[in-house]
């Protein structure tokens, strides 16, 4: 397993409650209902359950569209019996993530969901070459971490928030307007050397699971060109995460990091 | 028409919030083709039939049903995550305080009425609000929620003479009773579209 760099931000009660790592991915012959209900049995021992889900298209794909043949396939989920580990299948994107159910769940680390990640992506690799299909080229590479920030931790009213979030921190000088209803923001960097974009959404949300207020803040680093290849993707990962890991350090404060336990 | 003949359709007549629909068909559409069309904001893919009963074509409306109100992500970085959370930053006043007793009943048991009741599904949360969220309507009273036995939610609203309830059921179909307690009059029936339940809606906006 690769070594988590020693002078990386670290936090021992972390708010990641997800981690996404993910390929999307274009192939010479469709992915069909079949091959997915096979690669359901190479897998379905660690990831008994299936679930579809409808199959979310890219941005530029959104809006009418009128096609004809057989209906897209939708994205099916193979999770394992507690719903903390899934991986993802549509026709052109393989995911995998581990999640938080409970949220007692411990963080098993980037390591370790990466090193999974990359086994099973050979595994679907070798799955399709079993079945005769040609080797899909990689197009983007994502990794995304999802951080919950209950209400009730670092922050209680919405007055509270701008304490949490060094981009909110600077008082800009209101006199008459209360503290925010809500609060919605995205924001984009460009890690040098155009491997991609960290993009970053935060947004208050409630938890379906235990009906509690959250900042939901995503961190989701994209490989947009036809890079990496294949022997490049460890490399991308860790430069995304990173950027991910560095980026969340950068965007929150410093009361709020007291708050995670940072160490490092 | 029979199921499987060939049919035939047109450019979109016109396109509204939950579909498109074809008129005046005039060129072959093959048998082994779907036509699909899906709407932004609502990814919802909506078909236009029509049913030969009685030996003479008919349309057959569609009617509304929350179930197509997919979790829509609300920026990229949510389309690969899973963790079920509801966005609220943007809900309308009225939708954002229902939203805790929405999720509240879906704490009941099984037969929590004791005639066998079905408590609401956790997952109906997400799309109901959503629903309710595109009909745009800001100002509106809270309104009552309740479960139903069969596993659905019903909002009340009563204002002076009036009374709305909106039943949606798990199925995903959206009924709707309407009475004017002051003339004696009632009507109720499945909710066609969002332009009808928004319109209901509207009526007791109006009233508030």
């Amino acid at each position: 397993m690769t070594q988590r760099p020693i002078d990386l931000p670290d936090f021992d009660a972390s708010p990641v409650a997800e981690v996404v790592l993910g390929v999307r991915y274009t192939t010479p012959e469709k992915l069909r209902v079949f091959h997915i209900g096979r690669y359901r049995d190479v897998i379905k021992d660690e990831f008994p359950v299936f679930e579809e889900h409808a199959l979310v298209p890219r941005g530029e794909e959104r809006g009418l569209r009128l096609t004809t043949g057989p209906p897209p396939l939708p994205r099916c989920w193979l999770l394992n019996e507690a719903g903390t580990k899934l991986v993802q299948l549509q026709t052109d994107r393989f995911l995998h993530n581990w999640r938080k159910v409970t949220g007692e769940e411990p963080y098993p680390r980037y390591e370790a969901i990466r090193d999974e990640f990359l086994r099973r992506w050979e595994q679907f690799l070798r799955f399709l070459e079993a079945e005769g299909l040609a080797k899909p080229t990689i197009v983007e590479c994502e990794l995304t971490y999802v951080n919950h920030i209950p209400k009730g931790t670092c922050w209680s009213k919405p007055s509270d928030i701008p304490g949490v979030f060094t981009f909110l921190r600077d008082d800009p000088g209101l006199s008459f307007l209360p503290p925010p209803e809500s609060l919605a923001c995205n924001l984009r960097y460009e890690p040098p050397g155009e491997r991609g974009k960290l993009h970053v959404a935060l947004g208050q949300a409630v938890r379906t699971q235990d009906e509690t207020e959250v900042l939901r803040l995503d961190l989701a680093a994209r490989g947009s060109l036809e890079l990496p290849r294949d022997e490049d993707l460890p490399g991308w990962f860790d430069l995304a995460r990173e950027w991910i890991v560095r980026g969340f350090a950068d965007l929150t404060t410093e009361k709020a990091h007291q708050c995670w336990k940072r160490k490092v | 028409m029979t199921p499987g003949s060939s049919t035939t359709v047109s450019s979109p007549k016109y396109l509204t919030d939950l579909g498109v629909w074809f008129d005046e068909p005039d060129q072959p559409f093959p048998d082994e083709a779907l036509l699909s069309a899906s709407v932004q904001r609502y990814r919802v893919a909506e078909f236009s039939f029509r049913d030969c009963e009685g030996g003479s074509e008919k349309p057959i409306r569609p009617t509304l049903r929350w179930t197509e109100f997919v979790a829509l992500p609300k920026s990229q970085e949510e389309e690969s995550a899973t963790t079920p959370t509801i966005p609220i930053d943007e809900l309308a006043p009225w939708v954002r305080q229902s939203l805790p007793k929405l999720l509240q009943l879906c704490r009941l048991g099984q037969n929590w009425d004791s005639y066998g009741g079905i408590p609401p599904s956790r997952k109906s949360v997400h799309p109901i609000v959503r629903l309710l969220q595109f009909t745009e309507i800001e100002d509106l009273p809270q309104p009552e929620v309740v479960p139903t036995s069969e596993g659905g939610f019903q909002l009340e609203w009563y204002m002076g003479n009036h009374e709305l309830e909106i039943e949606l059921h798990r199925d995903g179909a959206v009924e709707f009773l309407a009475s004017d307690i002051e003339n004696g009059t009632e009507r109720e029936g499945l909710v066609d579209d969002l332009n009808a339940l928004r319109t209901l809606l509207i009526r007791m906006s109006g009233r508030s």
